[in-house]
């Protein structure tokens, strides 16, 4: 799933949402790399490629928060957009002060994506 | 007594009397007035004197006199005169008539007719010169003898009485001719007259010819020569059999009589008029204790019961003025001083003009009776109060004649007038219609099974409103044939609470449920969203592939049908959760626990996800199905996994891990359990635990556990709670499994599955 636009990785623990995602966004000319966990992402090769993190906030394991921590203390200044599916201001709150780009609640629209990217890519 | 006294009294053919010791008769026979043609108050007092012969009168009185100093019985001979005037000779026999305690109270006399014997006394000495001349003209029997007693000489009444020639007599003992017992007496009486040489006059019975013994005067007279030397003895047979057989009867009367009273097995007493007591029988004595002087006059008062002295007394008097009979109920007291109750009974005894002269009373034992009667009042009191308590009725039914008969409770429960007639059809017509084929059933049953019965049915009362009665019955063979005896409960209260409480719980479960729908909603959100997510963005992209130049056809092929894939998944996700918050009815139905356990899961995974729930389960292979209600299984194990998931929301330091398990347990039953790592409840939770409204959560409305327990109750199973060894508690609950034959185990089915990834 690469393309020659900067590279954006997904993570998020639902198969539904990596098999859909990337295909949109390489629609718009992204290269994208999906993964299961946030422990598995943090293994690939991806790490410091990668120009835009997509990453849901609920997973098994580490979650979405924990990674955003983890990068942060290792250096890794990479724009983060949380999704998540449940609707919940508080930890969304927390991720825009924690320095996410944005938190979008599932399901959302193609425009409320892209406005996040460019966001991040800007 | 005395009225049984004169009535034999009158009866005798002889003129009899009774008098007391001062000479006054107080009674005088009907034969003796007859005889003398003197009125019977004419007679009585000392107008009796009038019919005796003056020149026999003062010898009469002196004699009695001696009698009556002596207490002696003795004989007089006395002219009285008959109704026309004229005197005949009179046997006087009279004895004194003592009471209990031996006292004479009167005389009493009899009189027989020995006017014939006497004249011949006064005629044979006259006679002696021609004595065979006197003998044969004799109109009785009658014997001339040695002065040693070998017979000489008979007269024709002899042979005729005997029916033997002389010859025949001659060689005859003397005990074929008189009576055995009363041979000795006359051998004696003849031996010392012939020793003496005096007279004798003793009274026997002798056989007739035909074979029957008649009494006779015997007189024997000896007949001397010129010299004053006895030649021979001239005996006379005077026939007195109908004068003394009333006297048997009168003796055997007295015996029999006084035997009677003393021996009937009552008290039998007589008072005067003033109510003081005059007799005594001997078992009313020895039953108090008292002598008849103690008990005489208003003694016998001191052996009743203290409490019962002034009813006694006035119920008594009351009697007395009356003159009617009565009866009073009283408490002697028994020679050992245990009382108890007696019946008094009193009669009036009357004269001709209808005056009471004494009162006859016997006294009754009626204590056992007395206390029976108090033991079945009571007994009825209590069955009576047990039966309004407890809103039982009994009936019996006589299937021969179809009598019905209802207990007081029964004929309130029935809304019947109480004592009037139960027939079938009133009971039919009291019954709710709906009802009526059961009791048509029952009806046909006892006809003809005769089964024992226990069933409700409910009854239509006129108000309008419906009972449910309980009727448990039981067929028997009575007295009138086969019967029915049963008991009715009015179980209304109970069946209107046992209503009101399944409503109740029925609310409970589904404020339980809406509850646990808001704790849900999260996670119901989330995995609606996830799959929604999916939709949107793979129908973005499907749009972006058909408006690229060329159209990417293959590619938006495949987004559609992702596009599809996760509409599924959406919409199975509303099925469930519309089958677990659904209001319908109860149902029953082969239950895989396995997959009602794994659907809960998938909806509360979110939920225990965001909670940090790191959910095992440890599903068996093989679990044998349960026959109950899926949904609320459902609902028990989505609670278990709600509360445990709680229990955790304070733990940091360790895990926050939820095992769910099923398994078999014994008694072919299958057994869920969920383990948590929380913070567990000290002893007095564990007994609280179940109760409807404890709870230890901020907000939890306490119902939870206990619509648990009752659905778990509800399928013939009990709901568990325990700490672990370690931290937490583990909830479990088990049920029956389905028996042989019934469908097939799930498949197999065992898993480790984390909080992620399930659905």
């Amino acid at each position: 799933m690469t393309a020659a636009g900067p590279l954006i990785t997904v993570v998020d623990d639902d198969e539904s949402v990596r098999e859909s995602l990337p295909d949109l966004l390489m629609e718009f000319g992204y290269s994208v790399r999906a993964f299961p966990s946030a422990e598995a992402f943090l293994s690939s090769d991806c790490v410091g490629a990668a120009r835009c993190l997509i990453l849901d906030m609920a997973m098994p394991g580490m979650s979405g928060l924990e990674l955003q921590q983890v990068l942060a203390q290792s250096g890794r200044d990479i724009p983060i957009v949380f999704i998540t599916a449940s609707r919940d201001e508080t930890v969304r709150a927390l991720a825009l002060k924690r320095g996410a780009v944005d938190c979008l609640f599932k399901p959302f629209s193609e425009s409320v994506l892209l406005a996040a990217l460019n966001t991040a890519f800007r | 007594m005395q009225h049984e006294w004169n009535r034999i009294f009158d009866a005798l053919p002889v003129p009899a009397w009774t008098a007391f010791a001062d000479g006054r008769a107080d009674f005088i026979n009907a034969c003796w007035c007859e005889y003398t043609g003197l009125g019977f108050d004419e007679a009585l007092g000392q107008g009796w004197q009038m019919a005796i012969h003056p020149d026999d009168l003062s010898a009469l009185l002196a004699g009695w006199h001696a009698m009556a100093a002596a207490d002696a019985q003795g004989e007089l001979e006395v002219r009285m005169r008959q109704c026309d005037g004229d005197y005949r000779w009179f046997l006087l026999r009279m004895g004194p008539l003592t009471d209990a305690s031996g006292r004479v109270e009167k005389w009493c006399g009899i009189t027989t007719d020995i006017d014939q014997r006497k004249r011949l006394e006064q005629a044979v000495p006259k006679a002696l010169p021609d004595l065979r001349a006197a003998l044969d003209s004799m109109p009785v029997p009658a014997a001339v003898t040695t002065r040693t007693g070998k017979l000489l000489r008979i007269n024709q009444a002899t042979r005729e009485y005997f029916g033997k020639t002389f010859s025949q007599l001659k060689s005859l003992k003397p005990s074929d001719v008189v009576h055995p017992d009363d041979l000795p007496y006359i051998l004696g009486a003849q031996s010392k007259a012939y020793e003496s040489g005096s007279t004798y006059n003793v009274q026997s019975r002798h056989r007739r010819s035909d074979g029957v013994y008649r009494w006779f005067n015997v007189i024997g007279m000896p007949w001397r020569d010129g010299d004053g030397e006895i030649a021979c003895w001239l005996h006379l047979l005077i026939d007195i059999d109908d004068q003394r057989r009333p006297e048997e009867a009168l003796r055997t009367a007295e015996r029999n009589l006084h035997a009677t009273i003393h021996t009937i097995p009552a008290l039998v007493w007589s008072a005067r008029t003033d109510g003081s007591a005059e007799f005594f029988n001997q078992h009313y004595l020895d039953y108090v204790g008292l002598t008849a002087e103690q008990a005489l006059g208003w003694g016998w008062m001191v052996a009743v019961h203290p409490d019962d002295v002034d009813n006694l007394t006035v119920s008594w008097r009351l009697i007395l003025a009356s003159h009617e009979p009565g009866e009073i109920e009283t408490r002697l007291r028994r020679c050992d001083g245990e009382y108890r109750w007696f019946l008094f009974r009193v009669n009036p005894l009357r004269n001709e003009y209808g005056g009471i002269i004494r009162w006859y009373g016997i006294s009754i034992d009626i204590d056992d009776r007395k206390r029976a009667d108090e033991k079945l009042r009571r007994s009825e009191a209590f069955l009576a109060d047990g039966q309004r308590i407890s809103l039982t009725g009994s009936f019996s039914w006589c299937l021969d004649s179809d009598e019905i008969v209802f207990s007081e409770e029964l004929y309130r429960i029935f809304g019947f007038a109480q004592g009037s007639t139960v027939t079938l059809e009133r009971i039919t017509d009291r019954v709710h219609p709906d009802d009526m084929p059961l009791l048509t059933d029952k009806r046909i049953d006892a006809r003809t099974a005769g089964n024992d019965h226990d069933y409700e049915i409910r009854l239509l009362m006129p108000n309008g409103s419906v009972k449910h009665v309980h009727i448990v019955s039981h067929s028997t063979r009575g007295r009138y044939g086969r019967e029915y005896l049963g008991a009715v409960q009015d179980v209304t209260q109970r069946r209107n609470s046992e209503e009101t409480l399944g409503a109740l719980r029925a609310e409970l479960a589904r404020m339980t449920k809406i509850n646990s729908l808001g704790v849900l909603t999260a996670s119901i959100a989330h995995e609606v969203n996830q799959p929604l997510s999916g939709v949107i963005t793979n129908a973005s992209t499907c749009l972006r592939q058909l408006a690229a130049d060329p159209p990417c056809i293959e590619g938006a092929i495949d987004t559609a049908k992702r596009t599809i894939r996760d509409g599924h998944r959406a919409a199975d996700v509303m099925t469930r959760v519309r089958a677990l918050f659904s209001n319908k009815a109860t149902v029953s139905e082969w239950v895989n626990l396995n997959d009602a356990t794994r659907e809960v899961i998938a909806l509360s995974q979110s939920t225990l996800k965001s909670s940090r729930v790191m959910l095992k389960a440890e599903l068996l292979d093989d679990m044998p199905l349960v026959m109950g209600d899926r949904v609320q299984l459902q609902q028990v194990i989505l609670n278990l996994l709600m509360n445990a998931a709680e229990a955790m929301r304070e733990v940091d330091d360790r895990p926050r891990q939820v095992v769910i398990r099923t398994e078999r347990d014994s008694g072919d039953r299958v057994r869920l359990t969920v383990r948590d790592s929380g913070v567990g409840f000290g002893p007095k939770g564990v007994s609280k635990l179940f109760d409807t409204f404890y709870t230890t959560k901020d907000g939890g409305m306490g119902i939870g556990l206990s619509i648990s327990q009752s659905i778990i109750e509800r399928h013939q199973g009990r709901l568990w709670a325990a700490p672990n060894d370690g931290p937490g508690v583990s909830f479990w609950f088990s049920i029956p499994r389905a028996s042989q034959g019934e469908p097939a185990t799930q498949a197999a089915t065992t898993s480790t599955t984390r909080t992620t990834g399930l659905l």
